[in-house]
């Protein structure tokens, strides 16, 4: 395969993979989380960011006693990191629950999900499903930029190949039709 | 016994399911190849879709075989998988005619499993010699008609009598 040839596919091959990012990009993806919250004032926390619109699906779960679920921005959750306490964006409770945030706009959000009182004192199992039905500008822009680099690549392959043409032309094609000079015989009688 | 190659016929095209390929008719003294030139790709670009399908399209239809007719075995040519072979003893018929949308050069040949099969090739002039006609001052509707003719007289220069005798070649 030559040179140009090989550009053309590769820049072809990495356009179809920014394409793939941006439908990843685009498309519910679905996230899990695992962890325990030990006895007394421990809190867990997942964040997503750079969202374009779209919601968040929340399922979360305890083995025991009950959690208290919170929604928070940026600015809340560092308020809430630094005193145990902020406003939020939306908050619930319980041993099990699902609950879906939408996007107000975007940004940064943090999930929190911490003992409620009466399970302070106790270990707890906690096992969290989100599913994020929302635009991920990252890869969006990171798919548009590899379709371009790829696309780009293709083009310049595909230059590379005329050049590579010019310089070392193939045979001209026969333009017209052609009896072939000193072969030219009748051919042997069928029976 | 050596094959010969007797006339090239440079350009025609056969429709197919996945979209008009074109050949080059190259006919020896023993059969007729149809050497695939190129084929569409359209299918491809339309199946992704958008602006990328496009480019995707418009860099695969730059693919085109270029076939050194005078220096290749036709042997060669025949093995190829791409390209169709007619043995001139398979023939059963042989039309060349003027119809509404052009020259057609029509066969019904039998395949190696007695089973009979039916080729339509469209005669196309090549651009090079449409344009260099067009040049000469002659019109597209003539040059067409002066390719079918030479396309005739290789036809009955590479035929064997018992198909030329039983073939249809009026222009």
């Amino acid at each position: 395969m030559n040179k140009g040839k090989l550009l053309r596919g590769i820049g072809v091959a990495i356009a179809l993979f920014g394409v793939l990012m941006m439908v990843y990009a685009v498309l519910p993806a679905d996230d899990s989380y695992e962890a325990t919250l030990p006895s007394g004032d421990y809190y867990y926390y997942f964040g997503y960011e750079n969202l374009i619109s779209g919601s968040i699906d929340i399922t979360f779960a305890v083995s025991e006693g009950s959690v208290v679920a919170f929604v928070f921005t940026s600015d809340q959750y560092e308020v809430y990191a630094l005193t145990g306490s902020a406003d939020y964006l939306f908050r619930t409770s319980g041993g099990s629950g699902t609950f879906t945030f939408d996007l107000p706009d975007m940004g940064t959000y943090y999930f929190v999900f911490q003992h409620s009182e009466i399970s302070s004192l106790i270990d707890q199992d906690l096992q969290v499903t989100a599913t994020v039905n929302g635009v991920a500008l990252f890869g969006v822009v990171l798919g548009v930029v590899i379709i371009a680099v790829g696309g780009a690549l293709a083009v310049y392959g595909i230059r590379v190949m005329k050049n590579e043409q010019k310089l070392a032309p193939a045979p001209p094609a026969p333009s017209d039709v052609v009896i072939f000079q000193g072969e030219q015989q009748r051919p042997p009688t069928q029976p | 016994m050596d094959e010969k190659k007797i006339a090239l016929i440079p350009k025609v095209v056969i429709a197919g399911a996945m979209g008009p390929k074109e050949y080059g008719l190259l006919l020896t003294d023993q059969r007729a190849i149809f050497v695939l030139e190129s084929a569409s790709k359209a299918g491809i670009g339309g199946a992704l879709g958008g602006a990328i399908g496009a480019v995707i399209a418009d860099a695969m239809s730059g693919d085109r075989k270029t076939v050194d007719y005078l220096g290749c075995d036709p042997a060669v040519l025949a093995q190829d998988e791409k390209n169709m072979c007619i043995p001139h003893a398979s023939i059963q018929s042989l039309r060349l005619k003027k119809s509404f949308s052009g020259y057609h050069l029509k066969v019904e040949y039998a395949n190696q499993l007695g089973k009979t099969k039916k080729v339509d090739a469209t005669l196309v002039i090549p651009s090079e010699l449409a344009a260099q006609r067009k040049a000469e001052g002659v019109k597209n509707k003539a040059a067409l008609e002066e390719y079918a003719q030479r396309a005739r007289q290789a036809l009955e220069l590479a035929l064997p009598p018992a198909v030329t005798s039983k073939a249809e070649l009026r222009l």
